[in-house]
């Protein structure tokens, strides 16, 4: 097994467990909200909130694949 | 420097914007919330603690910007509820051409944040005059050396000091500073100080949220605590500067 950290690549997920318990996710997008909901987050909306304004959204994932792959938990953008 | 000519700068890119990501954001200030964040790939930065720095590194292996896909995504995400369009990056200054070409076709009142390193020329900062609602101003260091070290840039003190001056004066200003662990002597109070003298009517937002980097090189290797976290609020406040959550 490499022992090196690993390298994050564009559009990967990247989860942190810590020694004292604390789970750090460096993804983002949606499926970050969906980890912090998994996980017990407060006052994270549910999908169903938007599932309405979802449905009539111009979505054309093909066309830009990477923007619906994974971010980061919003602390630095640099 | 010619974009179009093909060269590439310290940013790598190339004379298009390049979105590698937009959601609708929860992890922000509260006063945003919830925050439309538009990602542009590509940072005239190269700090070690990047947390997108995947993103920056390769900027031209996103497909360049669609304006009429993002124009309908700020539209859906406005329905949505979003308060604002966040516009961050990587650093948005890198892509201002395309940014003011996006905002010239935007049709709807969108609350305008730019969210940025705010370690650009003066000429942006006349460009975007008067088109920015929020200026969401990274204060990252707060000396030179440890700016040269952890950010690459040995004069971002002068150059980002004077761009948080000038925002001062025409945007509402929020001011956010990435705590760093072990960094309180060197970076934090002379920040909180400099914050508290020169735009005291600035509002602060201190991220205790610091991620190390799996393969640091001068970049700090803890994470924050909470007690950690409470010390620099209360310095802060200390000062008269007015912390936000």
């Amino acid at each position: 097994m490499n022992q090196e950290p690993h390298k994050r690549e564009q559009g990967e997920l990247e989860l942190r467990i810590l020694k004292d318990g604390r789970l750090v996710v460096i993804v983002p997008d949606e499926a970050l909200l969906e980890v912090a909901r998994a996980v017990g987050g407060e006052g994270i909306p549910a999908p169903a909130e938007f599932a309405a304004a979802e449905d009539s959204a111009p979505h054309d994932p093909q066309a830009h694949p990477s923007c619906h792959e994974g971010s980061v938990d919003e602390t630095s953008d640099e | 420097m010619n974009r179009r000519a093909g060269e590439r700068g310290y940013c790598g890119l190339d004379d298009k914007a390049h979105c590698f990501r937009e959601m609708l954001q929860w992890a922000e200030e509260t006063v945003l919330i919830p925050s439309h964040h538009v990602y542009f790939a590509g940072c005239n930065l190269h700090c070690d603690f990047c947390t997108v720095a995947e993103w920056n590194e390769q900027p031209l292996n996103v497909s360049a910007l669609d304006e009429d896909w993002l124009l309908g995504r700020i539209e859906y995400r406005q329905r949505q509820g979003a308060r604002n369009v966040n516009l961050l990056g990587g650093e948005p200054s890198v892509s201002v051409p395309a940014i003011l070409r996006l905002l010239s076709r935007m049709r709807i009142p969108a609350r305008l944040v730019w969210n940025s390193n705010m370690y650009y020329n003066e000429c942006v900062g006349d460009l975007l005059h008067g088109l920015i609602d929020i200026c969401l101003a990274d204060l990252k260091c707060g000396n030179s050396r440890c700016a040269e070290a952890l950010l690459g840039a040995g004069d971002y003190l002068d150059v980002v000091r004077r761009n948080i001056r000038l925002a001062a004066e025409h945007t509402d200003l929020i001011v956010r500073h990435v705590i760093l662990p072990g960094h309180a002597e060197c970076c934090l109070e002379p920040t909180l100080k400099w914050l508290a003298a020169e735009v005291p009517g600035a509002r602060l937002s201190l991220r205790g949220d610091y991620i190390p980097p799996a393969r640091a090189i001068a970049a700090p290797k803890d994470y924050m605590t909470d007690h950690e976290i409470r010390r620099a609020v209360d310095r802060a406040r200390k000062l008269g500067l007015n912390v936000i959550q």
